[in-house]
């Protein structure tokens, strides 16, 4: 069970994002594209691994190796998955970080950046 | 764009193969070679899709090669072997340098470790460093005694309370350097003559000897799989 008090960093949080997008085809080389089309990321893929190595010890996601393939010298893919504590997890600190924000309502907009 | 297929550079896939862990070497090594065939070739071209993939691999390697376990497995085994020639070169000087290298008073008094720092023994080390000693000066049958039954006590003790990398080491150089501490309470407290000295020192300095290696090898296992025990792959 994951513990509610060990909180995400913020690559640990994008990294469960990207996972929860991507869905079953969550892999090395879908996170890193997909952080980097869409917040335009650049991310090693060793502090990906480090990342998901971490994750895993935390329980919020687990790991599966697949199929290999000759574009990929043939090796195997290890695809990630979300567990229920990862939703959870992700969930927990989503409401957090809105309650953070709402006790700035206005802070956009009277230009305080 | 040219029709030949472009591979990865074979050299920094070697890299990849020699530094990465066992446990995402296959992960890591098929993600970099997939992205670089079907979106990065596409991209940027051979050139820079090589430049690419090299840059990816160096600071990959990097990342994986200065992790803290790496780096104090190879700080053990280091220290380990550097200990192991040192006191092979003190064992030396005591079988063949003259009688007035032994004439200081740490000799006899218990404060050994200050042969370490006399200019002396390093000029010792330089001219006897390729000396053969022989093998039987490297025998005691009391520090082998001790050798065995202390490694196969941490070996048991191991085996049923699993220590983990810390109090395995904290026990081993407490086993490995009693002798030592022995040799430095006899000396102080009784005065010995020169010939019953020397089996004494031996006693001080051979277990040490004949403990470090193997230590130096379980302590880096340990460490290898305290790196490995993740429940990583399923």
């Amino acid at each position: 069970m994951a513990n509610k008090k060990s909180y995400l960093g913020e690559f640990e949080h994008l990294v469960l994002l990207s996972v929860m997008h991507l869905g079953e085809d969550a892999y090395g080389v879908t996170v890193r594209r997909h952080l980097k089309n869409t917040i335009d990321r650049d991310v090693s893929i060793g502090a990906l691994y480090s990342t998901v190595e971490r994750l895993e010890k935390k329980g919020l996601i687990t790991s599966k190796k697949g199929e290999a393939k000759a574009e990929r010298g043939g090796k195997a893919k290890r695809y990630f998955k979300l567990t229920s504590d990862g939703i959870t997890n992700l969930k927990y600190t989503k409401d957090k970080l809105e309650l953070m924000w709402e006790k700035l309502p206005d802070f956009f907009s009277m230009g305080a950046c | 764009m040219d029709n030949k297929k472009s591979n990865p550079p074979k050299l920094a896939k070697l890299l990849l193969n020699i530094s990465l862990p066992k446990h995402v070497k296959d992960e890591i090594c098929g993600d970099l070679e997939e992205e670089f065939n079907l979106y990065i070739l596409k991209e940027k071209g051979d050139v820079m899709a090589n430049r690419w993939f090299w840059s990816q691999s160096l600071t990959t390697c990097i990342r994986y090669l200065f992790i803290k376990q790496r780096l104090l497995s190879a700080l053990t085994v280091i220290l380990a072997i550097s200990i192991l020639a040192t006191l092979y070169v003190a064992i030396t000087s005591l079988s063949y340098a003259s009688k007035e290298f032994f004439n200081d008073d740490f000799w006899y008094n218990g404060n050994i470790h200050l042969l370490f720092f006399e200019p002396k023994f390093w000029s010792f080390t330089s001219n006897s460093i390729f000396e053969s000693l022989p093998l039987m000066h490297l025998v005691d049958s009391h520090s082998a005694i001790w050798a065995c039954l202390a490694l196969l006590s941490l070996f048991k003790l191991d085996q049923k309370y699993q220590f983990n990398t810390l109090i395995f080491s904290i026990l081993s150089l407490a086993l490995m350097l009693s002798p030592y501490l022995y040799g430095v309470i006899t000396l102080q407290l009784s005065s010995l003559s020169n010939k019953e000295v020397g089996p004494l020192i031996a006693l001080m300095w051979l277990p040490i000897m004949y403990m470090i290696l193997p230590i130096a090898y379980l302590t880096v296992k340990k460490l290898t799989n305290s790196n490995k025990n993740r429940p990583l792959i399923s």
